[in-house]
């Protein structure tokens, strides 16, 4: 349970959900937009966060609804939804990934891509395809590509809600995610590759504190002339990111098995193009 | 129209069919409220971080972890624990096949098992290992429980014991 006090609110709207959070602000008080729980009431039973408010934004309308076969999936969605959903491939394997299935029962995909903890799979297909993220806060609605808002971590205005992701998947995609042991468990690196008009994207998490799409990395298998190992090599070589340093792995670990998967997913969509 | 909770909170709360009028806090998870207000000490308090799995009941039949899901979260939902199953084909087949041994993660299991073959599944390999790593157990290696959730999905297993290995 929460070791401490709290309120709780549950939003029906976006106007209330916001106007609840900046009368949190004006009362000198901390809020929390709160979905599956997963994440906050642990934390807060770990002693790692406080809060005197929990603004649960599930049963918001415009979060709630869900439609990939469009490519529109509000913040709200569950990941088993995400994963079981088939419009979109590459987020599917991502969500699926995450947790086991029970957790991505609770688990939305805004509390993924907005999580504290440093992995955040769901963020690879926004950033390989540039996806359009709907937002709104006490400023009103805005529409943004993931890329204007993305440094190391999607960044919010002060008391901004993500609404809803728009996402296309418009081209062959390969992903892998690479554990120390079990398949339940944060990844060393989960890696997402997609081929577009004939140039390789390439973006990984895990490996660093953050997801990272790397344009380095991209011209170096791009514009590399060797083997899709060597040119994987290079990839990574390239990232200027700080590579990351636990009990899972260290950093030369973790840029090893960055390479294998990247060198072949390389192979995998090369031959996707020729097929 | 928003709801607000503050404190001392009277909630109607749907468990196995029954209404309980409970006296929450805010802060207050599933599974405290479970156990604390309505004496339902079968589901367990194992890690109360979401990994073991211990602590999972169905909410409106999904699988749910009840150590981080708050109880006003679920008001409205039908809330189902492992009291609320009786002589059910899982638990028997459990019992068949030496699911468990001492039996604190074996709630959890019956749970989401349930839920599996709610929706249809049980004897697809793939689906089951997908399902079943939600739960934790630390005595039986996982085999039997899995073979539990085949037999009650209507598989004729030969008896434990008869495999090839033997």
């Amino acid at each position: 349970m929460i070791p401490f006090d709290v309120e709780y609110i549950q939003a029906s709207s976006l106007e209330d959900a916001v106007a609840a959070w900046a009368e949190t602000k004006e009362q000198g008080k901390s809020a929390r937009y709160f979905g599956g729980g997963t994440e906050l009431v642990t934390a807060a039973r770990d002693g790692k966060l406080t809060f005197n408010r929990l603004i649960d934004v599930k049963r918001v309308p415009e979060l709630a609804r869900c439609d990939p076969e469009h490519g529109a999936l509000g913040a709200a969605t569950r990941l088993t939804t995400v994963r079981e959903q088939t419009a979109l491939p590459l987020l599917a394997r991502c969500a699926g990934g995450i947790a086991d299935r029970t957790v991505r029962n609770s688990i939305t995909l805004g509390g993924n891509l907005l999580s504290m903890l440093p992995y955040r799979e769901t963020a690879l297909p926004l950033l390989l395809f540039d996806a359009t993220l709907e937002l709104y806060g006490p400023n009103g609605h805005r529409t943004v590509a993931a890329s204007e808002i993305y440094n190391k971590r999607f960044v919010l205005a002060s008391g901004e809600l993500l609404v809803a992701v728009h996402l296309a998947e418009p081209a062959p995609t390969y992903y892998e995610r690479i554990t120390k042991d079990a398949r339940v468990d944060y990844p060393l690196a989960t890696v997402a590759l997609a081929l577009v008009e004939g140039s390789v994207r390439v973006a990984f998490t895990g490996a660093c504190g953050y997801p990272v799409r790397s344009d380095a990395a991209e011209a170096a298998v791009n514009e590399g002339s060797g083997s899709a190992a060597e040119r994987a090599g290079e990839a990574v070589a390239a990232v200027t990111d700080r590579f990351w340093e636990d009990i899972r792995g260290g950093a030369e670990y973790r840029k090893a098995r960055l390479v294998g998967a990247i060198a072949r997913g390389l192979v995998a969509l090369e031959d996707a193009e020729h097929e | 129209m928003s709801k607000r909770y503050s404190s001392d909170v009277r909630i109607s709360l749907t468990v196995n069919g029954e209404e309980h009028s409970v006296l929450v806090e805010p802060a207050d998870t599933l599974l405290y409220v479970l156990r604390r207000n309505l004496g339902l000490t079968g589901t367990k308090l194992g890690c109360e971080n979401g990994d073991c799995g211990a602590c999972t009941v169905l909410v409106d039949g999904i699988p749910t972890k009840s150590c981080y899901t708050l109880a006003l979260d679920v008001a409205d939902a039908e809330i189902t624990t492992i009291e609320g199953l009786t002589n059910t084909p899982i638990q028997a087949a459990f019992v068949a096949e030496y699911g468990f041994q001492c039996g604190f993660c074996t709630p959890g299991f019956v749970m989401n098992a349930t839920a599996l073959l709610d929706q249809g599944g049980g004897l697809d390999s793939d689906q089951n290992r997908e399902w079943l790593e939600s739960n934790i157990c630390r005595c039986t290696g996982y085999e039997t429980i899995e073979r539990a959730v085949r037999r009650a999905a209507g598989d004729e297993l030969p008896p434990i014991g008869t495999g090839q290995s033997d």
